[in-house]
């Protein structure tokens, strides 16, 4: 037999989609907290025990501007990214287009803050379990942050190519199927928000 | 209740030409790539590590080597096709729900969305790795058959059997979910998919490239620590441990992907009708053994991103002379790996739950005391990983709370005992072999749960820790539970998977030689740990000598058995090929009322599902479904 029938819906059915999406997201999302739950615990478990006296040497104080920049352009993109999946939701395609593309350049500019903060650091990897939990919450979450990038772009991909997509006429296929897929990805934004304000909180002031 | 009427696109596909299959992505490109990766990495690595001091005060080279791998995994996925789909993805193309569909050989070779297809690809890379894993264990029984290290050096003893126990537990981690899980759930629930048809192809081959990584470690000097990868022992390890590391990370990401899809699958894909609880208790099984991946396998990952860290780029986390601490491994690392321990046991429990029924011609006893205890068992894994710390790094104050929580969890367990004995009584058993491997599960699991209680317990944990007693402990419930229920699953499934009938009579001898030599294998550990035999040492008071040559035996025929069913498999689904028959087990299941094999699109129409699939012993009970012609719904519906 060298052919067959499909009957499986190509391209995706948008409400299966949107169905799978929504809780694909929110068990991404689960799977992505308890990762980061990981170094918090890390965080805690090594400041506790303090060995040797050497979680936190005088010199390993992250740099809070810094801090508060990366903050800003993860917050700032994920509001951004809220706006404009509202404006999809309403049917208006160019807020959408627009938002979408604001949003993206603020997560890059996340990902590039964050590098240049590297490039400043007052310390170095191995200076004591602050250093190590900073490196390797910042290191992780970049990579996360990443993905949340990735996802964006996409999105603003898809509606570019397509502009009715965004204009949300409901009929065409890739209209649907850009919500759903959309809103999935506001879940994710909005669990990433948290761990990063989390991360702030505790990795430039608590300490 | 009524799913929405969506368009079915139905078309012819050809099979493409050997030649475009052989120049396309496929597994030969990928095995290519993942070479040249490795080797681009490792270049890229030296360059790079060159100024480290890590590098430059031992003679490791960890950077090179974690880099080569981390390439190597680009190349292995590139080279099966996977960046496609997100690349044109970045250039706007729509959601699409597969890469390619084809008939033939070559489908089992690359990418390919049909979850059965998928399945049975996990299927024969599980038993490979297995039957690898149960090589080494031959090795070590033979090295014990001595009471000196004499065939093995003590070193390479040591990373033997941490080869073989990291390999038997991330196999045996993707050894249900993988080709069982993927196989049936679909079927179970009435739909045509699992909901992430890419993602499931993701996480077999990166399972499939996680097993062989594990292999490099003993091209790069092995790994002293077990499976357990203690960092006191990794910290003096060479570049092994980094095999050790990369594989389990990447088991670790493909078992929290594994469980994203299996849950997501299960609430949005059921049939109308599928409430949920007319769901198939193996569907149970495997929700809440994916609840477990989805939470625990990150914090695995996590860690072992913390050791890479430590090894290639110099921070700290486990190294208490600057500020880390080794203990936060074992931490992590618990956290993960008991409910790791129950992810090998609950699905475990699915197979022989669905199997009793069927063989009894009862009922399933107490279903939704099975699923409540399913959920406690899930539930309470989070609660007792301090009991393997009971001998370090932990605070005595903890010990009572932490002894209780881990007593406290054989109470959902022994449900799940009772929905299985209470099944069993006053029903006329047939004893095929996917029944004689359910019994064997119950007696094993018993074995192994009661000695469990006593390595819960404070006092005697002190005494019975690290010899042989937790040894055979986790062997009955591991290899006496899950890897009998597999062989029960296996034996059930096969004719619905192959369209083959496997061979009753090999079948029947298979068990039994199973059943007893696992038996006479491992119950004298008991004693061996007793007498204070400690483990991954090969060396030994004299006094034990007889008894472990005895063991030796026993589990080289135990060995043997494994032949038996692989020359079953092969002569029963290659050579003699008997036609199995649509439901040779009369199952009332949904899946036994397709076709074997299953037709590619499952369904010809989703069915709308009627009563639960339990319904034996009463000619009155309704049909598991109603297969006749209604509304085609493309995927299936939400119940």
């Amino acid at each position: 037999m060298s052919t067959h029938e499909s009957l499986v819906a190509d391209p995706e059915d948008p409400a299966v989609l949107g169905r799978n999406l929504a809780v694909g997201a929110r068990l991404l999302a689960s799977a992505v907290v308890f990762l980061f739950m990981a170094f918090v615990f890390a965080f805690f478990y090594l400041r506790a025990l303090n060995t040797n006296h050497d979680f936190h040497p005088a010199h390993t104080n992250p740099p809070t501007g810094w801090g508060v920049a990366i903050l800003l352009c993860v917050l700032g993109s994920t509001a951004v990214f809220e706006l404009a999946r509202r404006a999809l939701d309403d049917g208006r395609g160019s807020p959408w287009r627009i938002g979408a593309s604001v949003a993206l350049v603020l997560a890059l500019a996340a990902v590039v803050v964050q590098c240049v903060e590297y490039y400043n650091l007052p310390f170095g990897a191995g200076d004591g379990g602050l250093a190590s939990v900073f490196l390797g919450f910042t290191v992780v979450f970049g990579v996360f942050w990443l993905g949340a990038a990735y996802w964006i772009e996409t999105l603003w991909a898809q509606s570019m190519r397509q502009p009715a997509a965004a204009a949300g006429d409901g009929v065409a296929a890739p209209s649907a199927q850009l919500r759903p897929s959309a809103d999935a990805c506001a879940v994710y934004l909005y669990v990433l928000v948290l761990v990063e304000l989390f991360a702030f909180v505790l990795l430039y002031l608590v300490k | 209740m009524e799913s929405a009427s969506v368009s079915v696109s139905e078309r012819r596909i050809s099979t493409p030409s050997a030649w475009s299959q052989l120049l396309g992505f496929n597994v030969i490109w990928a095995v290519a790539l993942s070479i040249g990766g490795y080797a681009l990495g490792h270049w890229l690595g030296t360059k790079i590590g060159m100024n480290s001091n890590a590098q430059t005060e031992t003679d490791q080279d960890d950077v090179a080597i974690l880099m080569g791998m981390g390439f190597a995994i680009l190349g292995w996925l590139i080279g099966l096709g996977f960046f496609n789909y997100p690349l044109s993805r970045i250039a706007g193309r729509p959601a699409t729900l597969r890469e390619r569909e084809e008939h033939g050989a070559w489908r089992y070779f690359r990418l390919c969305t049909d979850h059965k297809v998928v399945a049975i690809q996990y299927l024969v890379a599980v038993l490979f790795f297995f039957f690898v894993a149960g090589l080494n264990a031959m090795f070590i029984r033979t090295e014990l058959t001595s009471d000196n290290a004499t065939l093995i050096p003590a070193g390479n003893y040591l990373s033997l059997v941490g080869l073989h126990g990291t390999m038997m537990l991330m196999m045996m981690s993707a050894g249900v979910l993988g080709p069982l899980g993927n196989y049936l759930v679909p079927l179970m629930i009435g739909s045509r998919r699992m909901a992430f048809p890419r993602i499931e192809s993701l996480t077999m081959w990166l399972t499939v490239l996680a097993g062989f990584v594990l292999l490099s470690a003993t091209l790069l000097g092995g790994f002293p620590t077990g499976w357990t990868g203690y960092q006191t022992l990794a910290d003096q390890a060479r570049s092994g441990i980094d095999a050790y590391i990369v594989s389990f990370a990447l088991i670790g990401i493909s078992l929290a992907l594994v469980g994203v899809n299996m849950i997501a699958t299960v609430m949005t894909l059921r049939a109308p009708g599928m409430r949920w609880n007319r769901l198939p208790i193996f569907v149970w099984g495997m929700v809440t053994t994916s609840i477990l991946a989805v939470l625990a396998a990150p914090v695995l990952l996590a860690a072992l991103i913390m050791v890479v860290f430590d090894r290639a780029i110099e921070t700290t986390f486990f190294i208490p002379s600057a500020g880390g601490s080794p203990f936060l491994w074992d931490e992590l690392f618990w956290f993960f790996g008991h409910p790791e321990v129950y992810i090998l046991a609950l699905p475990g429990f699915g197979i022989v739950l669905e199997i009793l029924p069927v063989f009894a011609r009862k009922p399933l006893w107490g279903y939704r005391l099975a699923v409540a205890g399913m959920f406690g068992v899930a539930l309470m894994s989070f609660m007792v990983w301090q009991h393997h710390l009971f001998m370090s790094g932990i605070n005595s104050d903890l010990r009572p709370f932490y002894m209780f929580t881990t007593e406290l969890i054989s109470i959902p367990t022994g449900i799940i005992f009772l929905n299985g004995m209470g099944t069993l009584w006053k029903a006329r058993i047939r004893f095929t072999v996917p029944m004689l491997f359910a019994c064997a599960f119950f007696f094993n699991f018993l074995i192994g749960g009661l000695s469990g209680v006593f390595l819960s317990d404070v006092t005697s944990d002190v005494v019975t820790h690290g010899s042989y007693f937790v040894m055979a402990h986790f062997h009955y419930t591991i290899m006496g539970g899950l890897v009998f229920a597999l062989m029960g699953g296996i034996y059930f499934w096969l004719p619905k998977i192959t369209g083959f009938n496997l061979n009753e009579k090999l079948g029947k001898v298979h068990f039994w030689m199973m059943f007893i030599f696992f038996n006479l294998t491992f119950f004298p550990l008991f004693a061996a740990g007793m007498l204070g035999m400690p483990r991954r040492v090969s060396s030994y008071n004299a006094d034990l000598h007889t008894l472990n040559v005895f063991v030796s035996i026993a589990a080289f025929c135990l060995g043997a058995s494994m032949l038996i069913f692989l020359g079953n498999l092969i002569w029963s689904v290659v050579f003699r090929r008997e036609r199995a028959g649509a439901n040779p087990w009369q199952s009332k299941s949904l899946e036994w009322q397709l076709p074997s094999p299953v037709p590619v699109y499952n369904f010809e129409r989703i069915p709308t599902i009627t009563s639960h699939p339990y319904g034996y012993g009463s000619p009155e009970a309704p049909a598991v479904a109603d297969f006749g012609p209604r509304v085609i719904a493309g995927e299936g519906g939400l119940a």
